[in-house]
């Protein structure tokens, strides 16, 4: 039995190693992808709260003095507000659809030391008190051993095909739909640029109208502060479209390497677009915070 | 606006913006002789040119999205596929784990050790249990 489980043993764990590392770098990469569409989410960046600010501030001080605003709804188009918000609802969407799609990639390709264990400890207990079997303890943990190493291990070559095959799968409709998500936040950021103009408008209109200096303050400090706020959410949207490149381009290498490749270089690979991917997840945040 | 591509709906609107671009400069090279009043009206037909803007680009992104809808179904089928492999690793432990208990059982039944045939027994029913709260 020792020897056997010896045999048998040793290719088992061989192959279970080097499928937990080929898997790490891919668990890496699609946990730090996940992690970073995520953080996207939470930067609460919208069109309609960039059409509501620009709407409300140019129909509180029109004409570049302060007006009475009975009602702020009264300053907004609903046929506007309907469309900005389908915008932000697609936006949501796509995000989504790749949040899931990289959450599945991560959990399928986690590996957790002896995920597998056999829990029914019962039976370890019932082959060593067993009367009419002789069991030493050795040939007990061996058998319950080489169970638990056999399973894994084919867990491990059944995820890495599973997910060499789906990554080929999917790859054209992710970069296509990355192309694509990237040129709409383009146009959401041209968008935001806009309204960084918009408030320099407003903002000199205002300005001319000062009738004294501590109004005068009043009106540039304000300027200063709104002009930042969107230059930081253009900031969030340049690093998140930089992320997506990494991510795409770590997808790539994924697609170009998942089926023969060695551990070392599939690794090396990945590693440097998780690196980045998690660096510009960190500015993001850092910059959320800022604002 | 059917037949308007995104492009070119993101390039009108870029236009615009140029347009406001050019009116800027020419309002910073003849600051002085334009009037206060006129500065106001000027800022506040470009703030309107880029309000036109933003809602021609806001189409391009509804359009750009609605037309990549084939490409999405294919991310959201290949992650079903994902966690469908998942499962059947959870289906096939749990599978292992009731054929161990089996084992256990009978070794219990041929040793007629009425314990362990009780614990065999109650391991068997507890992960048919976890089986049927999966299921729901």
């Amino acid at each position: 039995m020792k020897s056997l489980s010896k045999i048998l043993i040793y290719p088992l764990f061989v192959i279970t190693i080097t499928g937990c590392v080929n898997l790490k770098a891919v668990n890496d990469f699609a946990k730090s992808s996940k992690e970073t569409i995520q953080t996207f989410k939470e930067s609460d960046i919208s069109l309609i709260d960039s059409y509501k600010h620009r709407t409300l501030n140019d129909c509180m001080f029109k004409g570049g003095k302060p007006n009475f605003i009975a009602k702020e709804d009264d300053c907004y188009d609903k046929n506007d507000i309907k469309r900005f918000k389908r915008s932000d609802s697609l936006i949501t969407m796509v995000n989504t659809v790749l949040e899931k799609y990289f959450l599945a990639l991560e959990e399928l390709s986690a590996y957790k030391d002896g995920s597998f264990s056999l829990k029914n400890d019962n039976l370890t207990k019932i082959l060593t008190d067993s009367t009419e079997f002789k069991f030493s303890e050795d040939q007990v943990k061996a058998a319950t051993g080489l169970v638990e190493n056999l399973t894994n291990s084919a867990f491990s070559v059944y995820k890495k095909k599973k997910i060499a095959k789906t990554v080929a799968e999917v790859h054209s409709d992710l970069a296509e739909v990355i192309n694509m998500y990237k040129s709409a936040l383009g146009l959401l950021k041209k968008n935001l640029k806009d309204n960084v103009q918009t408030s320099q408008n407003r903002y000199l209109n205002l300005f001319t109208n000062s009738r004294d200096t501590i109004q005068k303050i009043q009106v540039t400090d304000h300027y200063i502060k709104e002009s930042r706020e969107w230059l930081a959410k253009i900031k969030v949207i340049e690093k998140y479209i930089k992320a997506l490149d990494e991510i795409a381009t770590g997808h790539d290498k994924l697609l170009k390497n998942g089926k023969n490749i060695t551990t070392k270089e599939i690794f090396s690979l990945l590693a440097g677009h998780t690196a980045t991917i998690i660096e510009v997840r960190n500015d993001i945040k850092t910059l959320k915070d800022d604002e | 606006m059917s037949n308007i591509t995104p492009d070119q709906l993101a390039k009108i609107a870029d236009l615009l913006d140029e347009s406001v671009q050019a009116i800027n400069a020419y309002q910073i090279q003849n600051l002085d002789s334009i009037s206060g009043p006129e500065h106001i009206l000027i800022n506040n037909k470009e703030s309107e040119i880029m309000a036109q803007a933003n809602k021609i680009r806001n189409e391009a992104i509804i359009l750009t999205i609605e037309n990549s809808a084939g490409f999405l179904e294919g991310i959201e089928e290949a992650t079903e596929e994902l966690k469908s492999a998942l499962s059947t690793i959870k289906t096939v432990s749990k599978v292992i784990q009731i054929a161990a208990s089996v084992v256990a059982l009978g070794l219990s039944i041929s040793t007629a050790n009425a314990s362990n045939i009780q614990k065999s027994l109650e391991d068997i029913v507890e992960l048919l249990k976890d089986d049927e709260e999966e299921d729901e």
